[in-house]
């Protein structure tokens, strides 16, 4: 069994937007000094259901795939840390400004060079540009079903049974390979890595692949959106503090105002 | 402009949260034929809808709705018909569709748009949230290509639905034999008491509740203002309360009347689900909590003592 996740390197999306600031020349948000950079969370979440899911196989390798400018080695190789065997980057100062279409065709590329793979899998959403669509992009170039939003995987055979998610629920899904996986949070915390692979990971060599090796021609990937402007929201909203000596007088404040305007 | 709005109604009642789009269209302010293509629903309400051709999609109630089988049957239809701008709305079958058709068609796609700025012979002008809606950006495409959006829910009004009723026109729903999966089972969670998107008042709960035990203090309260129970992600997380009450941007979006939380400090993932609500209350110990920048009223308390005193009061009210 061959497995990929991709994952994004975002700014923490934790992080108050009072400690964000706009880089309005190459329309990104960057968070002030000293704040971390991660592995987006959901794409954490990915890489913990690819591991799982790969416990009930004797044969498997999970590789890790990241696109970017700079990328920071010791963020992207939490992965590995985690358990991943490898990872495999490819970065490119042209890559930071490609829109949704051209990230979902130079990850394809190197899905394609690097693989076949039995599951991609992806995070529903990067937490910066909040798209969810590059996995749409990836089973459409790549022509592979995709299941969004999937809590577990199991074995039935030759197929799969997979949880997905649904608004109000659940869904029972059977699938066959190959197969693009998106998950959130359901699948629940990722594993912290060990001190063991921590030591391992460093260890590791990043694959990296460069742009000109993928013979992708600049035109097929033009952005179709363009980004004119990115700031902060004014917020004129104005807070009342309902005060009182204790928590009973504030209670009672507060709810002779709301009965007043009709609220409750 | 030739505009489809996409409508899917996965239960038979009508998805009355669609009508958005037809607010959202109004804003263009511009010449338009609207063609709105339907899945499921009643006929006598759809045939209402504000637009002036509707092609309904007929869907079998008790087979589960395949994103897929959608995706095709609009992509088939969009052969035969052509279109400049094609509106989605948030759910979970628009979410599936509306990327996936982009890159099929290969047609831009702008998701979460909760504003139109401006249209010219060039350029169609957008705005959307970014980075779980802590900041906003000003998104631009070509205008003369068609487009792909959806919008962002409980930005617009719903419009009303026609006085009177149109013809309709009925195709069947394509089925994806090639690049597709099987739904074998579907398990509604239904949550006691009033659902979350009806209800007039939410009362939510964030890691500042503490426990499974707190949260029945906020059942109760919502039992005894008549509303829901809400809950933020950290909530969600440790299974003190069901994910279907998660409020925020991978939950559910809402507006009510009332959104009164307790220990909830407002991370912008959160707000994202709550931030058209009409009155936000907020109980919460750090006085710069961010959730006080967005409410009416604000409370500097330890959110489960607060609690059990408001439930105290509105009883003597009461």
């Amino acid at each position: 069994m061959k497995i990929c996740v991709c994952i994004k390197e975002v700014p923490d999306s934790d992080v108050p937007s009072n400690k964000l600031r706009i880089d309005q020349e190459n329309k990104k948000i960057i968070p002030i000094e000293n704040i971390s950079r991660i592995v987006n969370g959901f794409d954490l979440n990915a890489v913990e259901l690819a591991l799982r899911f790969s416990e009930n196989y004797e044969d498997t390798s999970i590789s890790i795939i990241s696109v970017g400018d700079n990328l920071t080695s010791d963020v992207i190789k939490k992965p590995l840390a985690m358990g991943a065997d490898e990872i495999i980057t490819c970065e490119d100062p042209i890559i930071e400004n490609l829109d949704i279409y051209g990230i979902s065709f130079v990850l394809s590329k190197i899905i394609e060079k690097t693989g076949p793979y039995d599951i991609i899998f992806c995070g529903r959403h990067a937490s910066d540009f909040d798209n969810a669509s590059v996995p749409f992009g990836i089973s459409e170039i790549l022509s592979i079903p995709l299941i969004n939003i999937v809590k577990n995987i199991t074995s039935k055979g030759k197929k799969l049974l997979i949880d997905r998610v649904i608004t109000d629920g659940f869904q029972t899904i059977e699938s066959e390979l190959p197969l693009i996986i998106t998950t959130g949070n359901q699948v629940g915390d990722p594993r912290y890595p060990t001190l063991k692979g921590i030591m391992e990971a460093s260890k590791k060599e990043i694959n990296k692949i460069t742009f000109n090796e993928l013979g992708i021609l600049e035109s097929t990937i033009a952005p179709k959106v363009q980004i004119e402007k990115l700031y902060f929201p004014e917020n004129e909203n104005k807070v009342e503090i309902i005060e009182g000596n204790n928590n009973k007088e504030k209670a009672f404040n507060l709810l002779s105002k709301l009965k007043e305007e009709g609220v409750i | 402009m030739n505009i489809l709005s996409v409508i899917i109604n996965e239960n038979e009642t009508f998805n009355l949260s669609c009508l958005e789009i037809f607010s959202f269209i109004e804003e263009l302010k511009c010449e338009n034929t609207i063609t709105s293509i339907v899945f499921g629903g009643n006929k006598s309400v759809i045939a209402k809808i504000p637009s002036d051709e509707i092609v309904y999609v007929p869907l079998n109630s008790t087979v589960a709705l395949n994103p897929n089988d959608v995706l095709l049957s609009i992509d088939k239809f969009m052969d035969d018909n052509s279109f400049d701008l094609i509106i989605f709305q948030k759910d979970d079958i628009s979410n599936y569709v509306s990327p996936a058709l982009s890159f099929r068609r290969n047609i831009p796609y702008l998701p979460d748009v909760k504003k139109f700025i401006s249209k010219d012979k060039k350029l169609f002008k957008f705005v959307r949230p970014v980075h779980g809606e802590s900041a906003e950006g000003i998104y631009s495409v070509d205008s003369t290509i068609p487009l792909i959006i959806k919008i962002r829910q409980s930005s617009f009004e719903p419009k009303l639905l026609n006085e009177k009723k149109n013809p309709i026109n009925e195709i069947i729903l394509n089925k994806d034999l090639k690049k597709s999966f099987k739904i074998i089972e579907t398990k509604k969670v239904k949550p006691e008491g009033i659902q979350l998107d009806d209800a007039d008042v939410v009362i939510s709960g964030g890691r500042g509740i503490g426990s499974k035990e707190g949260f029945e203090k906020i059942k109760e309260l919502a039992s005894l203002l008549n509303g829901a129970v809400g809950a933020s992600r950290a909530a969600v997380e440790s299974e003190w309360i069901e994910t279907s009450q998660l409020v925020g941007l991978t939950g559910k979006w809402i507006n009510p009347t009332l959104y009164f939380t307790f220990g909830i400090s407002g991370a912008s993932q959160h707000l994202a689900g709550c931030i058209n609500s009409k009155n936000i209350v907020a109980v919460n110990t750090d006085p710069d909590a961010s959730i006080f920048n967005h409410s009416k009223y604000g409370i500097v308390a330890d959110c489960n003592e607060f609690i059990t005193e408001v439930i105290e009061e509105l009883k003597n009210i009461q």
